[in-house]
């Protein structure tokens, strides 16, 4: 392994409170009361795992892994060369999967000015992105507005499976607010509850090894109507991340869909050109989990058939059980894709990386 | 070049976990089983994470738990490597436990890295 890399972007660090009494002095009545006597009240996890779900060696002494900002110094920003990292929360996801609106959008709201103003603040490298209660899309949309224009907050944090496509104009809101805010909207998987849709249309998976490998799938069918309802036209500042949800699959999309295209553009009256031009212009893909074929080179070929090389971010996924560090994805790329990987394609989506006009 | 380096006494070793040493550069991990030491590098041939914090749990085999096989888990991937050989377990890998060469002086541990 050659040196270090010069600088790295992390576009995926779950940072979390240690304790529910963190958020109390950022909630009114009558949530606090609801937070105090039942507590969070977002789904628990549903699929059972045989293994730890977050590395062993970052549980700090008090608290799960994640609460404690000197571990996170220590096992990842100063470790590697970190120089931004962007906050994705972790437990807090779980409000959009919860049955009623106000409470979880309530949690929300606490939890993005605790984030903004207990986490920013203690180290510069970070940046931060919102979580929301995306059932009730106005609200979410309000929250958008009410923290977009903060230098570090960069971008707004939604599950991949949803109970209606977020192309549906149900969400219009939330897609329309962060558009406007110039922020990315990052997917991230989250173990399902009452309100989820399941991940695979053939049911619920028996388990973790089930459910882990089987993720990539709401992700397809997000991008595929995204794109098919024309909404990138009409909004077209939209920037998607698809954070650990695998890119093997993207070429599925950018050979099948140009194909059905070229019969059936009719059905898709908005669009001016091909399914992978807008796949290319508006998506990119977390590295991790990395892909770790029999031969290590094996990646590369794919990668390069894809052309995917400018849509893939790094995303370290710090302190999950399956987080890889830099040095462990770079086996498996070319030293010349590491300078985008690492740092450049991710500093062409986020607004904080922008040159003043 | 190898360096003799000291580790701990014999009666530090504990069954069940390892105690972790910083020799040199390196962090090594040393635990016992049935009275002999296993004697690690603290660094997961997959991805280097610390393995020396991971969990030893006895090995599955059908529908039993072997208690006199223990399995090392690694505190990230979860990947679990058989203790006595240090290969993987379940899957075939040509990655292996790092087992570091020990000495015994009188009781004390000797190791050479």
């Amino acid at each position: 392994m050659s040196a270090k890399i010069q600088a790295i972007i992390d576009c995926d660090v779950h940072n979390t409170y240690h304790s529910q009494t963190q958020l109390y002095p950022y909630l009114q009545e009558p949530w606090l009361s609801r937070l105090k006597e039942r507590g969070f009240g977002y789904p628990p996890e549903t699929f059972f795992s045989s293994i730890h779900p977050k590395r062993l060696d970052a549980k700090p002494e008090i608290g799960t892994a994640g609460s404690d900002y000197r571990l996170f110094k220590e096992q990842l920003l100063d470790k590697f060369s970190i120089q931004y990292a962007i906050l994705t929360g972790e437990g807090i996801s779980g409000v959009s999967y919860m049955p009623d609106s106000e409470y979880p959008s309530a949690l929300a709201s606490a939890y993005n000015q605790w984030m903004v103003e207990e986490w920013l603040d203690k180290d510069e490298r970070f940046l931060g992105s919102l979580h929301l209660a995306i059932q009730a899309p106005e609200t979410a949309a309000a929250e958008i507005y009410r923290w977009g224009k903060h230098p570090k907050v960069v971008q707004i944090n939604l599950p991949a499976a949803t109970t209606l496509p977020l192309a549906h104009p149900f969400y219009r809101p939330v897609l329309r607010a962060a558009a406007e805010m110039d922020l990315v909207i990052a997917l991230h998987f989250r173990q399902p509850g009452l309100s989820a849709p399941s991940i695979t249309p053939v049911g619920i998976p028996f388990h973790y090894l089930d459910y882990h490998t089987l993720v990539s799938l709401p992700y397809q069918a997000q991008l595929v109507m995204l794109v098919t309802s024309g909404v990138l036209e009409e909004l077209p500042n939209l920037k998607f991340l698809m954070m650990e949800g695998g890119f093997i699959w993207a070429i599925h999309l950018l050979w099948r869909f140009d194909k059905e295209y070229k019969a059936l553009n009719r059905l898709a009256p908005a669009l001016k050109k091909l399914p992978s031009e807008y796949i290319y212009q508006h998506f990119k893909f977390g590295i991790q989990p990395i892909y770790e074929p029999r031969e290590a080179s094996a990646l590369q070929r794919v990668i390069e058939a894809g052309e995917l090389q400018n849509s893939l971010v790094f995303g370290s996924d710090y302190p999950h059980w399956d987080a890889d560090e830099p040095d462990f994805i770079r086996r498996f790329i070319p030293k010349e894709w590491e300078q985008g990987i690492f740092y450049d394609n991710a500093a062409s989506w986020y607004k904080f990386f922008k040159q003043p006009a | 070049m190898k360096t003799k380096y000291y580790f701990d006494e014999l009666t530090a070793l504990q069954e069940g976990y390892f105690i972790i040493r910083q020799l040199g550069n390196h962090s090594v991990g040393a635990t016992i089983h049935e009275g002999k030491p296993i004697v690690l590098l603290d660094y997961c041939p997959h991805a280097g994470a610390p393995i020396c914090k991971g969990k030893i749990l006895p090995k599955p085999v059908a529908m039993q738990l072997e208690e006199n096989h223990p399995v090392l888990r690694c505190p990230w991937h979860g990947w679990e490597f058989n203790m006595k050989s240090g290969d993987t377990f379940k899957f075939h890998s040509n990655l292996r436990l790092p087992k570091l060469q020990y000495e015994l002086e009188n009781d004390s541990i000797y190791i050479w890295i």
